[in-house]
């Protein structure tokens, strides 16, 4: 009896690392929220930019709010070992100087005013780097796929193999 | 050669030269392998050179939107290693790497 149990732990104890061990290597499980939250942020942040010939004064409380759901979802994503690739999209999304939304409201802030020149060109370009952060959401096991406007993420897609 | 040529050679030798060769090859698969790509950055790049020529933006704008490529890359690059494990998850931390620690100049 005593040696049935000892037969059963090892069992259980290999159940758990297998576990541990998938839990390592799969990338995390869709999202629904997450994935609605990134959609959502992306009309937010095109519609500053919209805005964005106005003072930066006039319009840093609402700056300031898409900052912070920003850091919000680089966190909740930070969380989550298997969700890296996420996190570390929105890291690139924030960074002052990587070319994105936040470095687009940091060039504000100093300007005062975005002219319409770097304005219609800045704002198609975040707009398919938004979409390329719904694709890597979307995309993840149990997720609808992707299937955005952007012209890269697609074909990343595609490039890289039916979803897994 | 073209400045689209120009531009993601740069941007794949300092891929090469942060991750090696590997970081290189999976770059280029995630982005300039890509016809779609290619042609969203090459039409890109022409159409900010001519704002830039006409001065409807300044240098500072258009290095911004060059970082911006450069962001576009690496988040395809992101899409790209989640469907391909762990080896691309390393491959794509040192693509990270390289363009946040990158500084890529296109002449005009």
């Amino acid at each position: 009896m005593a040696n049935m149990f000892g037969v059963r732990r090892i069992w259980l104890a290999l159940g758990a690392i297998l576990f541990l061990l998938v839990g390592c290597v799969q990338p995390a499980q869709f999202d629904l929220s997450a994935s609605q939250n990134a959609l959502q942020m992306k009309t937010d942040t095109l519609a500053l930019i919209d805005k964005s010939g106005d003072k930066y004064a006039t319009r840093k409380p609402d700056i300031d709010a898409l900052m912070a759901r920003y850091q919000s979802a680089q966190d909740a994503a930070a969380k989550n070992d298997t969700n890296k690739a996420v996190a570390e999209a929105w890291q690139i999304i924030i960074g002052p100087k990587s070319g994105s939304a936040g470095e687009y409201f940091e060039t504000w802030k100093q300007r005062g005013t975005m002219t319409p020149g770097i304005r219609n060109l800045k704002k198609p370009q975040i707009a398919r780097q938004f979409d390329l952060i719904i694709c890597i959401e979307t995309s993840k096991p149990g997720g609808p796929g992707c299937a955005t406007s952007t012209t890269a993420a697609p074909a990343a897609a595609a490039d890289a193999g039916d979803k897994p | 050669m073209s400045k689209f040529d120009n531009f993601f050679g740069a941007v794949l030798n300092a891929a090469e030269t942060v991750g090696g060769k590997a970081a290189r090859d999976f770059l280029q698969q995630a982005t300039t392998d890509s016809e779609a790509f290619k042609q969203q950055a090459e039409a890109d790049l022409q159409t900010w050179t001519v704002a830039r020529a006409n001065n409807e933006i300044t240098q500072d704008d258009f290095d911004s939107l060059i970082r911006g490529q450069w962001a576009e890359a690496a988040l395809a690059a992101l899409l790209k290693a989640q469907f391909a494990g762990q080896k691309a998850a390393d491959l794509r931390d040192q693509i990270i790497k390289t363009a946040i620690s990158a500084a890529i100049t296109i002449l005009l």
